[in-house]
């Protein structure tokens, strides 16, 4: 499903932080990356949902090469088959929970249309993450495990064919990290959904089915 | 827009209505200034328009007969033609006194009325004056300090049609007074302001009733213009055509009368000569009409024998087959008697004639005797001599007073005899072609127009309704028109003030886009999750923009009402302590709907542009890897760049030395290089005070700088905007117009002249010459080394920088530009190239080709009062009514001729022959004796009406327009830099908000609050001081040519500006600090 062939990245003060990386992933699979910080965790997430480019090397995705995407069908691309999640839930704050959620669908037309469906499959998404009650709810008045459910049922709400965590637990309490990481893994086996989660959290790792590490720029398996 | 993108946009907006509100309240302030500065120049210009309506009295067209004067009925017949009220009126320039106080007033504007001129508009509330009485205005009143029922003395020039200066014209008193009591002072209604100028000025105005001026027409009342109602039924062709058919040989000064003798008739002029354009529209509309020239000899002589003054008559062949041909010569048997002359003797005729310049010299001419003739039919006609007004009718020789010098020591008892028996009856003829070659002169070519075989009426048929008015030194202008069309073109206040508030309006616009730009980086994350979840960068940019641009809509909307107060409170400034820009307390605030659309358009386009800029650079920088990467607080250029800058700034100061004459420009080169040595002094500091450099981070004091090493423009931004802002003010400031010890160099505004004087009634005389000097009394000491330039002038309008109008007739003044020339006076801004001539004075000189002559103007009258370049053509109607072109040569730097055109003396006489002589001269001297000139000349002219002033003084009433103009750029712009400062504690915010999680580091590692409010307040107190360094000096250090020759600096508005803007940044830095301190860290320290 998605298949990275030597990309490379570097920054100016940081130098080399990606160096002619390779990774292939198979749909529903989960995969953690683990590593130091700023070994490039993040910059790779980043290439994969085309938030950044590789200096160089190529991103499969369906077989698709998706660096090649200009802008518009990136955007596109980010929209429809992949979802994200921060470790800052990045919920718009004048919106509310359910708002927040739907946000996606206003993206583009494709998902415009799918509106009507959407609803009921977020409703039936925040019944299952317990979150139901929060719906008329703004971010400001939920607490940080509640908004990251919440954005954890954003990144599903276009059925993206891929989910990128980076960090989804890093600001969470202990329980809250436990509660996120079963949901995560509980709807990647059910819906199917590939994940892949940036995180220095075990626990979250040891949940995926790989694991791998990267360092000075190069991935091996953990 | 779908519906939910619009409803998240809605929802923004009610969330960030905070940071937005800010955003509404700068656009609505930018806006309120735009639409002001329009509404300003919309408002001077209504005002103008106003008045014009006012001052004209209900008038549009006007008749102007310029220096002649017609019969007054002709208003009422031309009422009935064109079916539009008519009046006539007469209208004189003079000088009014107080009868007891002897205060008195020049330039006043005297207007002889009847009754029709009050009821010409009836909203008027005064309805007559009577014999005996003037009705003056408030403001001649309040400069002769005169009430009601006090006498005053109003003295005008001698109303005659004959010019002053033609030849033979009777020596007389140029000027006549009468004395009448003060009936009325009219305060607001259209006689205050009556004027058939252009211009905002309130003009001084005395109206008296017509049959007060009998005596001063011998009886026979007349006047030179004629007012007609203004509506939009009357034409100038109209006019032009009834006035064709109604006008009558009487009101141009023509006669017919018959000669009993010849059963002819001839037209004679009651300015004794005939215009040339006269006497072709004559002869085109009756083919018999004949001129002729009859001109009086002061001598002829042959055989050693003379016989002084005798009449000499030019006779064309059409009138007399026997007329002599080429230079031969008639004589009548008395003469050759005389004379003892017989055929082919050589007569030498003797004669006055007046030259190019109207002045008289003798000359003479020699004729060879044809014939011999007996004094019978033309050559017996005593009428063929003119009505010269001092020879005519005199019983004897010696009573003549023929305007020019008669020895009658030569007049012998015949000549008296001659005189008694046939009066002028010409002794010689001549060929009518050389009699114009010898006697033709710019008052005309005839004295005389014959018509044979005809009757009075064929004559006054064949001239019914074929006389061109234009041709006759008839002018008509629709002056209702010309007045808007002038408020129209006149001087852009909106533009003017749009310029004057550019800072305020830079500041806002800055402070607008810093607002965008801190709303758009508190919301970056937002941004960041929209793009992540798909959004397009289009699509996000259109969100922002919408939401934004929903705000700026709504402020540029009612920020434009603002407008109308701001409009409200620079009227209200210009009526006032600006008054010197306007030279009027008079305008009025109007609300010009179509001004506040364009403001409201202006401001919200330029608010979409700092918004679409803003947007697009704000999503640029979320998506630029490498530009997050960019700072670096190791700059290597600083090290050399900073020691260069310094040795090229010492180079213009050194300069100085070698070309002294570039002071001004060398120290205003230095200043600017010292500015930007300061600048760059500041960023050395910033990058040598940073751990870079070697020494170790080991106080407070190099912590401060370590953030702005890395972040240089956070504290090079302002200091820039503050330095920039007060270098502009200052340098504006400092360069107000004024004067240096050397302001009577002949190369300065007052061409080394002291004097700037006009009279009332004009001088004959040439003042520079010994006998006119002698005539005039300037032959004392006390006047030796006084030496003059005066000037013809041709009154128009004011086209200086004080009239607000476009002016498209200003005064014309003839001068004699050979004395301009030797002493090399005036400076040149600008000359006409291609006339390649040493002199650009010269130009003045050359003859006029076609009706073409060369001008010169002060070069900021014709960018801006006549809206001219070198080398246009200003085109006026010279005093016969032809058109007069003149072609601008040459622009002067600012002068004391401000306002007015200057052409030679030669063209002037040529074209306005009948000004007779100088009403204005210039005058230099010992600049040690100028009070006791003063004083002295004063005495002299005072029978002339005169009015001296320095041409310092002059100088200055100009200058202080232009100085007006910088106070208020100095007033606006401090404002503009306050607004700044705003926008200075915005950046600060800014600044503090970025840094909070390293000051709350500094706190939970026991920096106590104050000791970190400290820091703040000095690291940004020296940002500002900084600026206000760096700004004062430079400017300081560029004008100190001008401080240093004693120009006169506004030091209480500059230091005020200076001190206010400390003021505001200090407590913008104070407020900013404190509120970001006590209210964020605390918060946290406590989440992290």
């Amino acid at each position: 499903m998605l298949k990275i062939r030597n990309i490379s990245k570097s920054y100016i003060q940081r130098g080399l932080v990606l160096d002619n990386l390779n990774l292939e992933i198979k749909e529903s699979c989960s995969l953690a990356i683990t590593g130091p910080s700023g070994s490039g965790k993040t910059t790779l997430l980043n290439i994969i949902g085309m938030l950044t480019k590789p200096d160089k090397g190529e991103v499969f995705f369906n077989g698709h090469d998706i660096t090649k995407l200009d802008a518009d069908s990136a955007a596109f691309y980010r929209n429809r088959k992949i979802g994200f999640i921060f470790q800052d839930h990045l919920l718009l704050p004048h919106l509310t929970i359910f708002e927040n959620i739907m946000l996606p669908l206003l993206a583009n037309k494709e998902s415009r249309k799918s509106s009507e469906d959407a609803s009921k499959y977020a409703i039936s998404l925040m019944d299952k993450t317990g979150i139901i009650d929060l719906k008329n709810k703004f971010p400001g008045q939920v607490s940080g495990g509640e908004a990251q459910r919440a954005t954890l049922v954003r990144a599903l709400i276009n059925k993206p064919d891929l989910i990128l965590a980076d960090e989804p637990t890093g600001s969470l309490d202990s329980d809250n990290a436990e509660l996120m990481a079963t949901i995560l893994v509980e709807l990647n086996k059910e819906l199917g959904t590939t994940l892949i989660v940036v995180t220095h959290s075990d626990s979250l790792a040891s949940k995926m089915q790989k694991r791998m590490q990267i360092d000075k720029g190069v991935l091996k398996l953990a | 827009m779908r519906k939910g993108i619009l409803n998240t946009i809605f929802r923004s907006l009610i969330y960030y209505r905070a940071p937005l509100f800010f955003q509404f309240l700068i656009t609505a302030f930018l806006a309120a200034i735009i639409a002001g500065s329009l509404l300003t120049g919309s408002s001077v210009r209504q005002t103008l328009k106003a008045n014009t309506e006012k001052k004209l009295n209900n008038a549009g067209i006007v008749i102007s007969s310029g220096l002649r004067y017609f019969n007054p009925e002709l208003s009422e017949k031309l009422q009935q033609r064109i079916n539009t009220s008519c009046v006539s009126i007469l209208e004189l320039k003079g000088f009014s006194s107080n009868f007891s106080t002897g205060e008195s007033a020049i330039n006043v504007q005297i207007f002889g009325v009847g009754v029709d001129f009050f009821s010409f508009n009836l909203n008027n509330s005064t309805k007559d004056i009577k014999p005996g009485e003037a009705l003056i205005n408030n403001k001649l009143a309040e400069r002769l300090n005169i009430n009601l029922g006090d006498e005053i003395i109003i003295r005008f020039e001698n109303i005659s049609n004959i010019p002053l200066n033609a030849p033979f014209a009777p020596e007389e008193d140029p000027t006549e007074s009468i004395i009448l009591t003060v009936g009325g002072i009219a305060d607001d209604d259209s006689y205050d302001k009556f004027t058939l100028r252009i211009s905002q000025l309130k003009p001084l105005n005395i109206f008296l009733n017509l049959s007060d001026l009998e005596d001063a027409f011998e009886g026979d009342i007349k006047v030179n213009r004629l007012l007609i109602e203004s509506n939009t039924a009357t034409s100038i062709e109209s006019v032009e055509n009834a006035l064709r058919e109604f006008l009558s040989l009487d009101d141009v000064g023509l006669q017919i009368r018959k000669i009993e003798d010849l059963n002819q008739y001839e037209i004679i002029s009651e300015r004794i000569f005939i215009d040339k354009d006269v006497i072709a529209e004559i002869t085109n509309a009756s083919p018999k009409a004949t001129p002729l020239i009859t001109y009086l000899a002061n001598s002829i002589a042959v055989n050693g024998k003379a016989t002084p003054y005798s009449f000499v008559s030019a006779i064309p062949v059409k009138l007399s087959s026997e007329s002599p041909q080429g230079k031969n010569i008639t004589i009548n048997n008395w003469l050759a008697q005389d004379l003892n002359a017989k055929p082919g003797d050589t007569l030498v005729l003797n004669y006055y004639v007046s030259d190019s310049k109207n002045t008289i010299s003798e000359e003479s001419s020699k004729f060879i005797v044809d014939k011999i003739v007996n004094m019978e039919n033309l050559w017996g006609d005593a009428m063929l001599m003119p009505e010269f007004p001092g020879i005519s009718g005199t019983e004897s020789c010696s009573n003549w007073d023929a305007g020019v010098a008669i020895n009658f020591d030569n007049i012998r008892d015949k000549d008296e005899d001659y005189w008694n028996d046939f009066k002028g009856t010409p002794k010689a003829f001549i060929n009518y072609t050389e009699g114009v070659k010898i006697w033709g002169n710019n008052f005309g070519p005839a004295t005389a127009l014959r018509f044979s075989d005809t009757s009075k009426e064929e004559v006054i048929a064949d001239l019914s309704g074929m006389l061109n008015p234009g041709k006759l030194g008839f002018s008509i202008t629709d002056s209702y028109a010309d007045g808007i069309q002038a408020a129209n073109s006149g001087v852009d206040f909106s533009t003017l003030f749009l310029s004057l508030s550019f800072f305020i309006i830079a500041s806002a616009i800055l402070l607008l886009s810093l607002l965008v730009s801190s709303f758009f980086e508190s919301r970056k994350k937002q941004v960041k999750t929209l793009f992540s979840l798909g959004f397009k960068n289009n699509s996000i940019a259109n969100m922002l923009l919408f939401e934004t641009a929903l705000i700026s809509f709504i402020a540029s909307l009612l920020g434009v009402f603002l407008g109308v107060l701001f409009n409200d409170i620079i009227i209200y400034a210009l009526n006032s302590v600006w008054e010197g820009a306007v030279q009027t307390n008079t305008l009025s605030a109007y609300t010009d709907f179509g001004m506040l659309s364009i403001a409201f358009i202006s401001t919200f386009l330029i608010s979409l542009i700092v918004l679409f800029v803003k947007i697009k650079s704000f999503l640029r920088s979320l998506n630029d890897d490498k530009a997050k990467e960019s700072n670096s607080r190791n700059v290597k250029y600083i090290q050399w760049l900073f020691p260069f800058s310094i040795l090229l700034a010492i180079l213009p100061f050194l300069a100085t030395f070698i070309f002294p004459d570039k002071t001004t420009m060398l120290f205003f080169l230095g200043g600017s290089l010292v500015f930007i040595n300061l600048l760059l002094f500041f960023r050395w500091i910033i990058r040598f005070s940073s751990p870079d450099s070697d020494e170790s981070l080991i106080s407070l004091k190099k912590y401060s700088w370590f953030y702005y090493a890395f972040y240089p423009s956070k504290a090079l931004s302002p200091i820039i905007f503050i330095a920039a802002g007060l270098f502009i003010i200052i340098i504006t400031g400092a360069n107000r117009k004024s004067f240096d010890l050397d302001y009577l160099s002949n190369k300065s505004g007052t061409g080394g002249y002291m004097f700037w004087a006009e009279t009332m009634s004009p001088i004959k005389e040439n003042l520079n010459f010994p006998a006119d000097r002698i005539k005039t009394g300037l032959d004392q000491d006390a006047f030796a080394d006084l030496s003059f330039l005066q000037a013809l002038k041709l009154e128009g309008d004011d086209a200086s920088c004080l009239n607000l109008n476009q002016v498209a007739v200003p005064s014309v003044l003839g001068i004699d530009s050979d004395i301009l020339a030797e002493t090399e006076s005036f400076s040149f801004a600008a000359v006409l190239e291609d006339l390649a001539l040493a002199n650009p004075w010269d130009a003045l000189k050359i003859p006029a080709k076609e009706n073409v002559i060369y001008g010169i103007a002060d070069q900021t009258v014709l960018m801006w009062g006549l809206k001219m370049a070198i080398g246009d053509t200003l085109s006026i109607i010279a005093e016969s009514g032809e058109a007069l072109h003149i072609v601008f040569a040459g622009g002067l730097k600012p002068s004391v001729f401000q306002g007015s055109i200057l052409i030679g003396r030669e063209n002037f006489s040529r074209f306005m022959p009948s000004i007779a002589g100088s009403t204005l001269f210039l005058a230099r001297g010992n600049p040690d004796k100028k009070e006791a000139y003063k004083v002295d000349l004063n005495n002299l002219f005072n029978s002339y009406g005169l009015h001296i002033e320095y041409t310092e003084d002059r100088l200055s009433s100009f200058y202080e327009v232009t100085n007006t103009y910088l106070t208020v750029f100095m007033t606006l712009g401090g404002l503009g830099m306050v607004l700044g400062i705003f926008g200075l504690g915005l950046i600060m915010m800014r600044n503090i908000d970025s840094r909070k999680s390293e000051y709350a580091f500094l706190i939970a590692n026991g920096f106590t609050t104050k000791k970190l409010r400290f820091m703040v307040y000095k690291e940004y107190s020296m940002i500002l001081f900084a600026g206000i360094i760096t700004g004062t000096l430079p400017a300081i250090i560029a004008t100190l040519p001008s401080l240093l020759t004693g120009v006169e600096i506004p030091w209480t508005l500059l230091v005020s500006i200076i001190l206010i803007i400390s003021l505001t940044g200090i407590i913008i830095i104070k407020i900013s600090a404190d509120r970001l301190i006590k209210n964020e860290l605390i918060g946290l320290i406590r989440k992290d």
